[in-house]
C-alpha cells in the first residue's frame, strides 16, 4: 500500500545528477516509493541533484517532507538539492509552508546546476 | 451552517488505502473545477481532500485497508462543503496546531506535521465530531 515504484529519468552532468519523476503526484500514495527510489540513487555516492519536477502537478504535505528528508539526507554528506520547472501552484504551496526559504527553485535545469556549481564553490 | 443556492453535490466512498486517493483526489477536484476556474483555488481544495483523507488512512485506520472513507462534496457558486466520514480511531492529534521552523536549520526542519495546519490555512472552517461511532469532519469555504 502506498509503496508501488516510482518511474523517473536520471542523468548526470558534471558530478550532478540530474533526476526527473514521471509520475503527476508526489502525496501520501507516492511519497514512499519516491524516498526509498532517492535513498538508493543517494546511497551510491552522488551529492549534488537536480530534481526536475516538470511532470509532477501534485505535491501534499508527505510530498513536501519528503522532499526535506531528501535535503536533510545530502546535506549530511555536504551535499545539496535544487528544484526546477516547478508548476504554478505547487510554487504557491512552496511560498505558503515557507519550503521557498529551504530550496532553490530554478526555472530550468540549467539554472539549477549553476545553482549548484555555486553552492559547491562556496561550501566545498 | 451555509445556505446553499442550486448546489451540486456528490458522495464518493472509498476503501481505506493510500493508493486509492489519487481516484478521491481528482473525482473531488472534478466536482469544484465545474464552478471553480481558478487553478491554486482548486489546487487548495483538492490538497484538502487528500490530507484529510490521509490523515483517516493513517491516523483513524491505523493504514489498515478494507475499511470505507464517504466523502461528501457539496457546492454552489458561493460555498464548498467536504464531509468526511469514517469509523476509525478518534482523532486525538492536536488540530490547528501551526508548524514553526528556522529555514535555515536544515538538520532540524520537521518532515511531517503540515497537513492539519495546510487543511486549517485553506478553509474556513473545520468541524472534527463524533456522531453515533462514527467521526466526522467538515471542512467548509466561502468562494466569493
Amino acid at each position: 500500500m502506498g509503496c508501488n515504484i516510482m518511474d523517473f529519468e536520471t542523468r548526470k552532468e558534471n558530478s550532478i545528477l540530474i533526476v526527473k519523476p514521471l509520475e503527476k503526484r508526489i502525496d501520501a500514495s507516492t511519497s514512499t516509493a519516491f524516498k526509498g527510489e532517492m535513498s538508493d540513487l543517494i546511497s551510491k555516492g552522488d551529492k549534488f541533484f537536480v530534481l526536475n519536477l516538470a511532470k509532477v502537478e501534485f505535491i501534499d504535505s508527505s510530498g513536501l517532507g519528503t522532499l526535506i528528508s531528501i535535503l536533510k539526507t545530502l546535506a549530511l554528506s555536504k551535499g545539496s538539492l535544487a528544484l526546477c520547472e516547478v508548476n504554478t501552484p505547487i510554487k504557491s504551496l512552496f511560498a505558503v509552508t515557507r519550503m521557498d526559504k529551504v530550496f532553490s527553485i530554478s526555472n530550468d535545469e540549467s539554472e539549477a546546476k549553476i545553482f549548484l556549481e555555486d553552492w559547491r564553490k562556496k561550501n566545498g | 451552517m451555509a445556505e446553499f443556492i442550486d448546489p451540486k453535490t456528490i458522495k464518493i466512498i472509498i476503501e481505506s488505502r493510500l493508493d486509492h486517493l489519487p481516484l478521491l483526489a481528482k473525482a473531488a477536484k472534478g466536482v469544484c473545477s465545474t464552478i471553480i476556474d481558478d487553478e491554486w483555488l482548486l489546487y487548495q481544495l483538492e490538497l484538502c481532500v487528500v490530507e484529510a483523507v490521509s490523515n483517516i488512512i493513517i491516523h483513524a485506520y491505523q493504514r489498515k485497508a478494507g475499511n470505507s472513507i464517504e466523502v461528501d462534496v457539496k457546492l454552489d457558486k458561493q460555498h464548498v462543503i467536504f464531509k468526511f466520514l469514517d469509523t476509525g480511531l478518534k482523532n486525538t492529534q492536536p488540530f490547528g496546531s501551526e508548524l514553526t521552523f528556522d529555514p535555515t536549520d536544515i538538520a532540524n526542519l520537521p518532515e511531517s506535521g503540515r497537513g492539519i495546519p495546510l487543511i486549517y490555512q485553506f478553509m474556513d472552517d473545520v468541524v472534527v465530531e463524533q456522531e453515533q461511532g462514527k467521526n466526522i469532519t467538515i471542512l467548509s469555504k466561502k468562494l466569493s
